[in-house]
């Protein structure tokens, strides 16, 4: 049985329609007919967050090994059909997901259900493909962490800002980890999380309707659901005082991070925080990129961005200064930009062009059928509804000057943020 | 999605790609002059010049500038490569008029403003710095420098600090009069576009610019090295390296260009099944990735291999590429099937390469600035379909050097050095720090 859940209708020129399966499977559908191609995304309602101490860097060890041999097909072979498609592949693991995705000419779309089908079910876990896979990824640590300074601090970052929620650790794992996570492990990860019930498939491209479902019940109508699980996460204690840490990095000048708890992607005040997070530090005019890099001439780099999370995570601000300068100057410059936004209204001029920028950024994220289908499997997984996406630019275009002062008087104050500092190694 | 043609425009090549479902336009306007017209010990000069633009004319303020860019959710920068400067960006299509007339004043009455030089001196210099951070990146620029070691290719398009500080308001303005011509431009729209738009654009330029004529640049010979050179690029307290391996490569206007193709994307053009990618990462986890690529320019192109092992794995990585590399020259590496599949990748996956109006435009820019055929695109498949393992068999001595390798490391130097030299027995040993690459 399948079982249309809803449908949407955005503009002239967007539709999508979400349908639901008896084993829990989800699947969204966005035709998009000038080009013969598709996206095919399978988004898996797990990361880091289902970790725990000990086998820590298990979700993205197993994007890996998802790439490895099943019952029906020998290693290597899932890349070998696709590549010679012509599809490009990849995936990716966060702290709230892990999707994996192929773009494909059409012609392969029974191919990629029948590949990604067999592997939700069919992985063969073997000591001999996890040492081979461990030695990947510890290698890929050291690329990401472990030799790169913006690694370093970003992982140091999480781990001060969040003491008791999952969040606290990366989604790559502690290397010790990485080094000692053991087949058993991943048997039972495999079982509990790569199953219909924890899956939502997203296809965007020039499809019919009628036959893409009937090809997906074909190759996933039998798969069986796993017992869904909902454990309950430990709750961060709310922060009360300022967090800090100091490095000394192999790095050409100093940097800082900040990052100041906000509540999870679905809450309320999220589409205001975007918005001010674009007053602060969207295009060139936006307020601190221009007071940092500009006017005080401190920095080479200044952003700044809302971390859309399942759980409250982090509005995040880097500085890169330029050799001779500080950290605690580009603090307080930030503090006194902040204070300014509480303080005074906001010009309707400048509100409006943040608007603009951002309904700029909403279009950019919709460039190929690729795009269209992480943006859509983002918030199918993080926000629970696909539709988000569209609506949150919705939200954006009412929001006032006093709802962003009000958020950042609640959201941007110093007890409620985690400092990383980092200077050069002397 | 249809491919369009470059249309002549009053004195202007234009091309237009149109597809309506997002109220975006892309916009792309390049002058056919780059970063080798800049004088000997002024490198950064043409970018300088390019980046000004923004800095305040008659009429507007730099500050004035980006909140109207900022206004109008329109992003504009501009680009200087070694051939060409481009003005390029996107913006909301209602605003596109009003963007028109800021490009109109940037183009006929900026004022290169001196401490706007300085702070965009200053700036360049921080950005330079900070490349220090990027340890990939670096072991990058030592290859480009050693391999083009006298040419422009081996310089920094944003020059470095000496030259950098060498560059006045005069230069500034002396470089802008001379090369900033509507002479030869070159524009193109992509995405919810019309003719109107396009005739606006053609009308802006001209209005905006005088169309004497530019001097053109003396190409400078290319002294490629010789031998096996071992580049070694010191940075302290590395667990990890990345090296370079690579040479100078056919042009792709080279007729056996495309049996090149197949035969580098089999080898190793960065997709999974490619041998390079199976010996390194597959069969032995030395690395997370190893691909090969070809960095194709108008005057040299280079082949190259990159990837980062640990330091204890680095020697039989770069001793294995180099061994892989010999299996390629020799045509022993890859079967037939290998190279079919090769082809029925590149031939499938042509619909990537046009599945958006923003890169059908930025492939036609980059044909024509690469001297390829008009039809170069319309073809791409048949001259795929084409390439037969035979010919390329024959060929192979063509796409790979025997013997003169460039090797760049970027790795801790006590831990390594020693034991690369023994093991590779290089020609030439060089070694700096990671220090002297800004």
């Amino acid at each position: 049985m399948i079982q249309k859940i809803n449908d949407f209708q955005f503009g002239t020129h967007y539709h999508l329609e979400k349908y639901k399966f008896d084993n829990g499977l989800q699947v969204i559908l966005f035709p998009d007919k000038s080009v013969p191609v598709f996206a095919y995304h399978t988004w898996f309602h797990v990361g880091s967050r289902n970790e725990r101490e000990g086998i820590t860097g298990i979700a993205h060890f197993f994007e890996h090994l998802m790439f490895k041999e099943t019952t029906n097909f020998k290693e290597g072979e899932f890349d070998r059909k696709l590549e010679e498609a012509g599809g490009k592949i990849n995936a990716a693991t966060y702290v709230d997901w892990t999707f994996y995705r192929q773009s494909l000419p059409i012609e392969s779309f029974d191919m990629i259900c029948e590949l990604e089908s067999d592997r939700m079910q069919n992985v063969i876990l073997s000591q001999k493909q996890l040492d081979s896979e461990r030695e990947v990824v510890a290698n890929e640590r050291r690329f990401r962490v472990d030799n790169n300074p913006t690694g370093v601090m970003y992982e140091e970052l999480y781990k001060l800002a969040f003491t008791s929620h999952p969040y606290h650790w990366p989604v790559i794992g502690w290397m010790k980890d990485i080094e000692s996570i053991n087949l058993e492990d991943c048997m039972t990860f495999y079982k509990q999380f790569y199953a219909p019930n924890y899956a939502t498939i997203v296809v965007v491209g020039d499809i019919d309707t009628q036959h893409t479902l009937q090809t997906i019940d074909r190759f996933y109508g039998k798969i069986p659901s796993s017992k869904s699980t909902h454990a309950q996460l430990p709750k961060e204690k709310e922060q009360t005082q300022q967090k800090e840490m100091h490095l000394e990095l192999e790095l050409s000048s100093p940097r800082v991070l900040l990052g100041y708890k906000v509540p999870q992607a679905t809450h309320r005040d999220l589409p205001t925080l975007e918005l001010l997070q674009s007053l602060l530090f969207q295009g060139r005019s936006s307020r601190l990129y221009r007071r940092l890099v500009h006017t005080d001439q401190i920095a080479t780099h200044a952003s700044g961005w809302v971390n859309h999370t399942k759980d409250p995570g982090l509005f995040i601000i880097d500085v890169a200064l330029k050799k001779d300068h500080q950290c605690e100057e580009a603090i307080a410059i930030i503090d006194d930009e902040l204070q300014k936004i509480v303080n005074t209204s906001i010009p309707k001029e400048e509100l409006q062009k943040c608007k603009t920028k951002v309904e700029t950024s909403f279009w950019e994220q919709l460039k190929t059928v690729d795009d269209k289908a992480q943006s859509v499997g983002f918030h199918e997984t993080v926000y629970g509804d696909y539709r988000m996406m569209f609506e949150e630019v919705h939200q954006i275009s009412s929001i006032t000057s006093e709802q962003i002062q009000s958020a950042c008087k609640t959201y941007l104050r110093p007890e409620n943020r985690t400092i990383i500092k980092a200077t050069p190694k002397r | 999605m249809q491919i369009p043609s470059f249309q002549k425009l009053d004195t202007f090549d234009t091309i237009m790609v149109s597809k309506r479902d997002r109220p975006v336009v892309k916009f792309v306007i390049m002058f056919p002059f780059g970063a080798e017209v800049d004088p000997h010990n002024q490198q950064g000069l043409t970018n300088i010049t390019g980046d000004m633009l923004l800095r305040g004319t008659k009429s507007l303020t730099r500050t004035e500038i980006e909140n109207k860019l900022d206004e109008l959710g329109a992003s504009l920068s501009i680009y200087t490569g070694f051939h060409s400067v481009s003005i390029e960006g996107q913006i909301l299509k209602r605003n596109f008029p009003e963007l028109l007339r800021i490009i109109q004043t940037i183009l006929s009455e900026s004022t290169f403003d001196e401490d706007e030089l300085e702070k965009l001196k200053n700036e360049i210099t921080s950005q330079l710095r900070h490349r220090l951070d990027d340890d990939q990146g670096l072991a990058k620029t030592a290859f480009n420098r050693e391999m083009f070691v006298g040419h422009t290719y081996a310089q920094e398009v944003m020059g470095n600090e000496k030259t950098l500080s060498s560059i006045t308001k005069e230069n500034v303005e002396t470089h802008f009069k001379t090369y900033f011509s509507s002479k030869q431009v070159l524009i193109g729209l992509s995405g919810d576009t019309s003719n109107a738009m396009l005739d606006l654009c053609v009308m802006t330029i001209k209005r905006s610019l005088p169309t004497n004529d530019i001097p053109q640049p003396n190409a400078a010979s290319m002294n490629f090295p010789k031998g096996k050179i071992l580049l070694f690029v010191d940075k302290p307290e590395r667990t990890q390296t990345h090296f370079f391996i690579g040479h100078p490569t056919m042009s792709m206007l080279d007729p056996h260009a495309f049996d090149f193709l197949v035969y580098q994307t089999a080898f190793s053009g960065g997709l999974f099944q490619a041998k390079y990618m199976q010996e390194i990462r597959v069969k032995r986890g030395w690395a997370y990735g190893a691909y090969g690529s070809v960095d194709y320019r108008k005057y040299a192109s280079t082949s190259y291999l990159y990837t980062f092992p640990k330091n204890v794995d680095t020697a039989d990585a770069i001793s294995t590429s180099l061994d892989l590399y010999a299996q390629a020259r020799e045509g022993t590496i890859l079967s037939t099937s290998d190279i079919e599949f090769a082809k029925h990748y590149l031939y499938r996956s042509f619909p990537f390469k046009i599945d958006t109006p923003g890169k059908i435009l930025s492939q036609k820019i980059h044909q024509k600035h690469l001297g390829l055929p008009e039809d170069y695109i319309e073809t791409y498949r048949h001259h795929i379909e084409a390439v037969q393992a035979d010919n390329i068999h024959n060929r192979i001595s063509d796409f790979f050097t025997k013997q003169d390798f460039l090797i760049s490391v970027l790795g801790s130097k006590d831990t390594l050095l020693d034991q690369l030299v023994e093991r590779l027995k290089p020609d030439q040993v060089k070694v700096i720090s990671f220090e002297e690459l800004i």
